[in-house]
């Protein structure tokens, strides 16, 4: 029996959105830059300090990569600060790591930054290969912060870590190929074929996760999504923010060399920046919905003040 | 070692919410906070409806959602049973808040005033400066069973060892003890009437029990 109806969770707002959405960004964006090869990686020191100019932008660019999704990512830290009661006490979330997926997102987050930022300073692909690890702990942690949530029941559910993955990895795709023409600009060499790949793979398989989220089979759960599953938000997040880009990238794979391909997977990009954003966005502050609380009795006793019949 | 549980019997309360302004008159809880409250829930479908309260709180549960997701340990369980927050730790994320299926804990950013004026001298005198920014819940009144016990008294028997909210309760529908010893007061409600917990399914193992019948 339903003795209080579900409601809207109101702790967490869209400070919380930001996190999500800009460390999944941040860390899926590192995950990827990783694969763009850049002739000014590991040079930009002998390029600051040689008279060569020319060094200089493909130093600046990768520098760029290296560190824009880590910026990113620290940047959706800083907007939890706002949202937080006692920020300046913030050296306390590493005080369970035991158990607490909120202290094993922070220990990711600073790992994520000491070594991107220490590969940068001294590039070694152990470095490097620490830092991409951290990066996808940080996205599996925040989709863990929601599954353990149990007071929320469209979080408290397992495709959570996953889906957080997949997201990440898909809006990090469409920053990349947002960013690309930077790439092409310097190192004409380079072929983002690979990443309009990543970025297809990526949007059907989180895709595919959403549509499995929404069919939850239960009742409750189905009531948490009912504004997601709703037509308008529903298109934006598939049509929008998945269906189309997959084609738009598919076609300016298929056709690389037209002359509007490229344009295409800038516009593409930018399209599953909002559609990952847009899904967590819902997941938060649309689906948000405290548990029912509930007791397992068919009748409860009659309150002394009811008038009789 | 005890562990401190509540029953409350559903035959009794009337909704008289006389629990709740005591706890808030106890714990000098901020406007729109209440660790204490009264559910009025209305069940059934018309015609054949009907009108029951149901008194809500932290639940002390035996396995706390809210403790294990606490990413600092402001959140821990006393060796009583009692679950509590420490203060000084606390960050206020609120990740304990939505972690808590039971609508028990609460954080405020601002020491807000009751009326619109401003904060009137008991205000000022019983605020509570440690708590603004940081979860809040209800902590059985522990400081009170902590006092009770060390004068000897048992707490659910003597009032001065006992929650408020329990001791205020005019229709004597709340009852606190020991769960762990059987011959307590609240083992003997639960051995003797028909209990039920709060969202049993979620396993919470919750320390407060329901008589239903």
């Amino acid at each position: 029996m339903e003795l209080v109806p579900a409601q809207k969770q109101r702790v967490w707002k869209t400070p919380a959105v930001v996190n999500f959405s800009l460390g999944g960004i941040g860390a899926g964006f590192y995950f990827l830059a990783l694969f763009v090869n850049l002739p000014g990686d590991g040079n930009w020191l002998p390029a600051l300090l040689s008279s060569n100019a020319a060094w200089l932008p493909m130093a600046f660019l990768a520098a760029l990569f290296k560190l824009l999704g880590v910026a990113l990512a620290g940047l959706g830290f800083i907007a939890l600060t706002t949202e937080a009661g006692r920020p300046q006490r913030g050296i306390n979330l590493f005080r369970h790591l035991r158990r607490s997926w909120m202290s094993r997102e922070t220990l990711a987050f600073f790992l994520f930054v000491a070594f991107a930022g220490l590969d940068w300073l001294v590039p070694n692909p152990l470095l490097r290969a620490l830092a991409a690890l951290a990066a996808l702990f940080l996205m599996l942690a925040q989709g863990f912060i929601l599954y353990r949530a149990r007071g929320v029941t469209a979080w408290n559910t397992s495709l959570m870590p996953l889906y957080f993955l997949t997201a990440g990895l898909m809006t990090g795709a469409g920053l990349l190929l947002v960013l690309f023409p930077l790439v092409n600009l310097f190192t004409p060499l380079t072929s983002s074929l690979s990443f309009a790949a990543a970025g297809i793979l990526t949007a059907i398989l989180n895709l595919a996760l959403w549509l499995i989220y929404l069919r939850t089979p239960d009742a409750a759960f189905q009531n948490a999504v009912a504004a997601l599953r709703a037509p308008n938000p529903f298109w934006q997040i598939v049509g929008i923010g998945h269906l189309l880009p997959a084609l738009l990238l598919a076609f300016a794979w298929a056709n690389p060399a037209a002359p509007l391909s490229a344009v295409l997977e800038i516009v593409a990009g930018g399209l599953l920046l909002f559609g990952g954003v847009r899904q967590k966005w819902g997941i938060i502050l649309q689906a948000g919905y405290l548990r029912a609380i509930t007791l397992a009795t068919p009748h409860l006793p009659r309150a002394l003040g009811r008038i009789p019949n | 070692m005890s562990r401190w549980g509540m029953v409350v019997d559903l035959r009794k309360c009337v909704g008289c919410q006389t629990c709740t302004i005591a706890c808030k008159q106890t714990n000098n809880t901020p406007p729109r906070v209440f660790w204490r409250w009264v559910a009025d829930c209305e069940t059934g479908t018309y015609p054949d409806v009907q009108r029951s309260f149901v008194p809500m709180g932290c639940q002390h549960c035996t396995n706390p959602p809210c403790l294990e997701v606490c990413p600092t340990t402001a959140t821990y369980k006393r060796a009583d049973g009692i679950v509590d927050i420490d203060y000084d730790l606390c960050i206020g994320c609120g990740y304990c808040i939505v972690a808590c299926p039971y609508l028990a804990r609460n954080i405020v950013f601002e020491t807000a005033p009751y009326y619109e004026a401003g904060l009137i001298p008991p205000e000022q005198v019983l605020a509570h400066p440690d708590r603004v920014g940081v979860a809040t819940k209800c902590n059985f009144c522990f400081p009170r069973v902590q006092e009770g016990l060390a004068r000897g008294l048992v707490p659910g028997v003597a009032p001065d060892a006992t929650p408020m909210c329990v001791g205020a309760c005019i229709s004597n529908a709340m009852h606190f003890g020991d769960l762990d010893n059987p011959e307590s007061n609240i083992s003997r409600y639960i051995r003797e009437n028909q209990t039920v917990r709060l969202s049993e399914e979620l396993g919470t193992e919750s320390a407060i029990y329901y008589i239903v019948q």
